[in-house]
């Protein structure tokens, strides 16, 4: 389908457009503030899986020019061992003293084109040296909060996806428990499938409280959803291995089986675009012609091969 | 309760004709190969099965799948579940006796005895997160290789004696979707994100080949043989390659059409037969000998013959060809010589490419511009001449009725008769022109009725050579007849050129079946039952078990515009074509398909109808099958829509309708006997794509019915159908929200719907003035009515039950957590002690009574189907759809 399609059927993709969103997911973050007031006294963030880069730019607007601060434009800096790149703002803005204080991390797989104010790092955030990096920017500083709207790129075997995009929250999870300071807040995507309740309990043991969050602007026929959990409570000796049950000498485990529903909340006003709907268009001029994306998406590995497809 | 899953196959393993076993959900079942279904064994509570180890010498078997794994007998007798705590990318059994190694995603082997005790635990220096891996152990299980793919860093080969790396493959782009060693460690084939399948020197530690081939990821690969690799795909398909070293390529030599829908998820090789396991809950088997390709050019021909101009497979070992020089040759392929002889020549049939012939029999037919029909037998050489025409005879099409061999002869002249002529008699019967009726095909029966088919579509009947004929103008739209067959005195099965086909009854002029082939076009009628027809998917030809919705085989010739034959029969297929002036030939086996399929897609709506199951899916297609035995058995795919399918009902025991986006709704008359579907109306509809039906409830009234339908875009609208056409009786727009479910309530007098708001809200009818609106959830809202109350399930995991009275919503009891996501439809239950089942993309299954001011959980049953979207009560049990299709008997 081409794009001026997509304009059509999609309100929010081409609402995100006319705002200078780079993606629709930024209504996600939006509508979660504002039944949850995520950024109120927030001035260090880490936003994992951030491309293209959406979530960082509501961010960006939240902790600098909303509160008059001025934001460097974003520059790239050279990688490190094992793939991961940092890119990181300019520095006119890390002269403002205010400024030092808000500090905006964001890493995902995928390249990122530079934001004001934001630091970004290409890496993986499920592998352990990813922690570190990040850690290292924030120099034994902790953050106020943490969020992650990280999927993986889904295979059609739920119960593999599911496990993949646990692993995600795990280890966001795990990020959140070495640098999110108590009181923080974590807000994570999640799909509700079958175990989501596992995951509901582990998080409880961590928070004051949890509740998963469906903004209006996410599809109500789609099993995305937000866990908001408020109030990070530390527990010593916690670690988010799925494999604790497994020992050496010992046979295997049951299956387990502990779990609970999180409350749920619908967010986003009722008067706002509904993202199930079907909209038409005034029809009239300049209405029908298609707005170009504010970020090209970043490239896939399968590029090549739809490449090679279409000369072929 | 019996629970059958009909979901994708995620593990195959062949180990003779007589025993495969498949992981179907959370089940194995054992098959032989031509299609006994031994019996089935649920293994795991939750997790589906991904893989299966078998250790034949000491009769165990080893099944893994998510985080859980169990150790059991070939028949699967015992179920000891157990969790590695993390999810398994391999398990095999050591080559001594009770070793068993376990590959998870952190790139971490376990090392279990036979109890499933941990005697070890080895773990890589390299810990990034797996998305595949395979385990590799020697004879001697000396030493174990591991192979792990990872999502970002490409490929780690290492030893688990040391937890040391040899190898780091990154010449993938992407996610590294499957990768395995060869049994003898000299190479390793891997498949990823990036759609290529490459091939690795483990010794020498570098790429030695790269292939691209699927139109979409691919899923598994494996080795066959020395030389050759096997990968499948999301694109249903697989690829048998070959490594050409000097050019370092991988190229596909034989793709395998599978599977309906997306995904081939698994294959095993047994001998040399394919195995694979599809989304569509399907297995088939394949032959992975590379189909045989023949190529002829001029120098088979004797002096300047000019062009191979037709041809006819008279068996599987003879071939007629007639050239542009007015010959016929015959090649015989019965020995490993392959002979061109000449057998007749005539310059009258000089440029002429009219050759027809009666596979199973010796005889040929030629037309000449003269106006002769040559009936030539190619093993005498005899020659029988008729003069059927003054001017050229432009068409010659042929039937073999029970040994009697039947032509008919067209003119050029449009005037003139079409002349039946039959082989070895002086029988001509001269049936009249008819107006613009270029004849394409025809069929004779017993009793010497004749049907002829013509080029715009139109099909004419004839009871006797004298009668007038029955003539259709617009058989199946106005696309040309390709081919025609009586299927009993008064009935014919008919294909067009752009891919119908249907059964149509002479006398009522009435179609009770019409449907849509898979191919692009069809040209011909290999089979009547099981329905199988020939013709052309882009450049491919291809035959299509129509009833089985399988495609049996393919072959790239360029496309339609050629001179080809097929001939096809005992499993076997011949194939011939003209290709840039060279005549080709494909010999193939052809494996016939057994087993039940479901979409392959997500299933988003079921009902029943006696004992006959309509499921529609985000596919577009419906399907139709039937209930015996406990079992489900398929009846037809039907492809009608061209977007998902949103709604299905039985309205009557006679109609179906099924509503999906682009404003489609279609009614489809049932056909009790035949168990077929006709389309029958559709909706009118305007001209925005994404507008979607999302629901409707029909009501039979004096002189029609009336149907009530809710929109993607907030619409409410009472539509009227007078037997003649529709009208739009009212017409409302509920806010901007989209509308989900509507059912008529207050004795049909006003209408019940739902909104993705949260909302429930009355209309009178048909006036559809507002009544009385309430927010029973926070969003989504799917309900059913059961006598006075309504149940409803949102995507809040809500439940709620609302009370109608004086035309007030008045909410009375509800759950708040009554699943842990989104619930997705719940059903009434009729002769239950429960009142309504409720399903959820949580998996769970839940019955709910309603007593005493409370719901009630009555039973909590898991589903294997993730991504569960539909619930339909049938006899005491129940069909559930989403990502496969359970049937839960009781
Ligand atoms: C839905 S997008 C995020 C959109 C983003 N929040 C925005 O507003 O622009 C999901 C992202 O998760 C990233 N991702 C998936 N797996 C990851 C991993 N293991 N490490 C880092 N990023 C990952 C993907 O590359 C993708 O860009």
């Amino acid at each position: 389908m081409g794009k001026s399609s997509k304009d059509k059927r999609d309100i929010y993709y081409r609402k995100a457009k006319e705002e200078g969103w780079r993606a629709r997911s930024a209504f996600k973050l939006l509508q979660l503030d504002q039944q949850f007031h995520l950024f109120d006294g927030v001035q260090r963030v880490v936003d994992l899986c951030a491309a293209p880069g959406s979530w960082s730019q509501v961010l960006s607007r939240e902790l600098f020019e909303k509160r008059g601060i001025e934001a460097g434009s974003g520059k790239t800096v050279a990688g490190s061992t094992f793939g991961g790149k940092v890119v990181t703002g300019e520095s006119t803005a890390q002269k403002s003293s205010t400024m030092e204080k808000a500090k905006i991390v964001s890493v995902d797989l995928q390249p990122m084109a530079p934001i004001a104010g934001v630091t970004t790092i290409q890496a993986d955030i499920t592998h352990p040296q990813t922690l570190k990096m990040i850690l290292d920017e924030f120099g034994g500083e902790p953050a106020d909060f943490v969020c992650s709207d990280g999927a993986p790129d889904v295979t059609g075997l739920h119960d593999l996806d599911e496990y993949t995009q646990a692993q995600l929250i795990l280890s966001a999870l795990q990020l959140t428990t070495q640098l999110l300071r108590p009181g923080g807040n974590f807000v994570a995507k999640i799909f509700r499938g079958r175990d989501i309740d596992l995951m509901y309990f582990q998080l409880g043991l961590l928070f004051e409280q949890v509740t998963c969050a469906k903004p209006r602007s996410s599809r109500g026929s789609s099993l995305e959803s937000f866990i908001v959990c408020q109030g990070y409570k530390p527990r010593s000796g916690w670690s988010p291995d799925l494999a604790t049950g497994v020992m050496v000498n010992k046979e295997l485990p049951l299956p387990i089986s502990e779990r609970v529903v999180a409350p749920f909340v619908a967010c986003g006003d009722l008067s706002e675009y509904d993202s199930d709907a079907t909209y038409t268009l005034p029809s009239g001029e300049g209405v029908r012609v298609s707005l170009d994306p504010v970020q090209s998406p970043t490239c896939p590995p399968y590029k090549r091969a739809v490449e090679m497809k279409r000369k072929n | 309760m019996t629970k059958t899953n009909y979901g994708a196959i995620t593990a195959v393993k062949a180990v003779s004709r007589d025993c495969l076993y498949t992981g179907q959900g959370r089940s194995i079942t054992k098959y032989s190969l031509s299609g006994d279904k031994w019996w089935s064994q649920r293994l795991f509570g939750r997790n589906k099965i991904h893989g299966i180890d078998i250790d034949q010498k000491k009769g165990k078997m080893l099944v893994f799948g998510g985080d859980s794994i169990l150790v059991t007998d070939l028949e699967c007798s015992s179920r000891d579940e157990r969790s590695v705590g993390d999810w398994i990318c391999d398990a095999k059994f050591g080559s001594d006796n009770d070793t068993i190694y376990v590959l998870t995603a952190h790139n971490r082997v376990l090392i279990l005895d036979s109890d499933l005790k941990i005697k070890e635990i080895v773990t890589c220096s390299e810990n990034s997160l797996l998305y595949s891996g395979s385990l590799h152990v020697t004879e001697d299980s000396e030493s174990v290789l591991v192979a792990s793919g990872t999502v970002l860093h490409g490929i780690y080969i290492w030893k688990l004696a040391n937890g040391k790396i040899m190898h780091n493959f990154t010449d993938h782009e992407g996610s590294i979707f499957d990768v395995k060693i060869s049994p003898d460690f000299a190479y390793v084939i891997s498949c990823s994100d990036d759609r290529f399948v490459k091939l690795f020197d483990l010794k020498a530690g570098k790429l030695v080949g790269s292939g691209f081939g699927h139109g979409a990821r691919i899923w598994q690969v494996g080795f066959y043989g020395d030389n050759n690799y096997v990968s499948s795909s999301e694109d249903s398909t697989a690829i048998l390659w070959s490594h050409n070293e000097s050019r370092g390529l991988l190229e596909p030599a034989k793709q395998f059409p599978g599977h309906v829908g997306k995904n081939m998820w698994c294959f095993d090789i047994l001998d040399k037969s394919l195995i694979t396991g599809g989304g569509d809950g399907r297995w088939r088997e394949f032959d992975l000998e590379i189909d045989h390709l023949t190529e002829y050019d001029y120098d088979h021909v004797i002096g300047n013959s000019g062009a191979f101009k037709n041809f006819i497979n008279l068996s599987f070992t003879k071939t007629a060809v007639g050239t542009a020089n007015g010959e016929v040759y015959l090649v015989d392929r019965s020995s490993d010589d392959v002979t061109w002889s000449l057998i007749y020549q005539n310059d009258a049939l000089r440029s002429l490419n009219l050759m027809a012939g009666w596979p199973g029999s010796p005889f040929v037919a030629v037309g000449s511009r003269f106006g002769q029909v040559f009936v030539i037998n190619t093993e005498t050489k005899q020659v029988s001449e008729t003069k059927v025409f003054e001017g050229k005879v432009s068409g010659m099409l042929t039937r073999d009725l029970s040994g009697a061999k039947y032509l008919i002869a067209t003119s050029q002249n449009d005037k003139d008769d079409n002349v039946l002529l039959e082989v070895g008699t002086d029988t001509q019967k001269r049936y009249k022109a008819m107006d613009t009726f270029p004849v394409t095909c025809f069929d004779v029966n017993e009793k010497g009725n004749v049907v002829m088919g013509s080029r715009f579509g139109a099909l004419a009947y004839f009871d006797t050579v004298d009668a007038t004929p029955v003539i259709f103008r617009k058989a199946i739209n106005a696309e040309t007849v390709t081919d025609v067959l009586f299927t009993d005195e008064i009935r014919v099965t008919l294909t067009t050129k752009n891919g119908f086909y249907g059964n149509l009854d002479i006398r009522t002029k009435q179609f009770s079946l019409l449907n849509k082939s898979s191919q692009n076009s069809i040209f011909k009628i290999l089979c009547l039952s099981p329905l199988i027809t020939c013709g052309f998917k882009t450049n491919s030809f291809v035959i299509s078990d129509e009833s089985a919705n399988a495609q049996l085989f393919a072959a790239d010739c360029g496309g339609a515009h050629r001179s080809w034959d097929v001939l096809f029969g005992d499993n076997k297929v011949l194939f011939n074509f003209v290709r840039k002036s060279i005549m080709c030939e494909i010999a193939s086996n052809v494996i016939p398909v057994s087993s039940y399929y479901s979409h392959g897609r997500e299933v988003r709506a079921i009902d029943v109808n006696g004992s006959v199951v309509a499921s529609g899916a985000e596919d577009t297609n419906v399907i139709l099958s039937e209930v015996r035995d406990g079992q489900l058995h398929n009846l037809l795919t039907y492809r009608k829509h061209t977007s998902g399918i949103q709604t299905l009902k039985w309205v009557s025991p006679e109609l179906l309708i099924s509503s999906s986006a682009r404003e489609e709704l279609f009614i489809w008359k049932f056909n009790a006997s035949e168990k077929t579907l006709t389309p029958w109306l559709s909706l009118p509809r305007g001209d925005n794509p994404d507008l979607r039906i999302m629901d409707f409830v029909y009501k039979a009234c004096d002189g029609g019915f009336e149907l009530l339908c809710v929109y993607s875009d907030s619409s409410l609208r009472l539509w009227k159908y007078d037997n003649s056409s529709f009208t739009l009786v009212s017409d409302l727009k509920y806010t901007q929200h989209c509308l989900l479910n509507v059912d008529l309530v207050e004795d049909d007098k006003s209408a019940l719907i739902s909104a993705t708001d949260g909302s429930l809200s009355v209309y009178e009818l048909p006036s559809l003035r507002p009544k009385s609106h309430i927010y029973a959830h926070q969003s989504s809202v799917r309900f059913c009515r059961k006598g006075e109350l309504i149940f409803s399930g949102g995507d809040d995991n809500k439940l709620v039950v609302t009370e109608l009275k004086n035309g007030e919503l008045r909410e009375i009891a509800s759950i708040a957590s009554a699943h842990s996501s989104t619930i997705t439809e719940v059903a009434p239950l009729d002769g239950s002690e429960a009142d309504i089942v409720s399903v959820s993309v949580d998996q769970n299954v839940r019955k709910w009574k309603f007593s005493d001011g409370e719901l009630k959980l009555m039973s909590d049953e898991f589903t294997t189907v993730a991504d569960t979207g539909c619930v339909c009560p049938y006899e005491g049990g129940l069909l559930i759809g989403g990502a496969g299709l359970d049937y839960w008997t009781e």
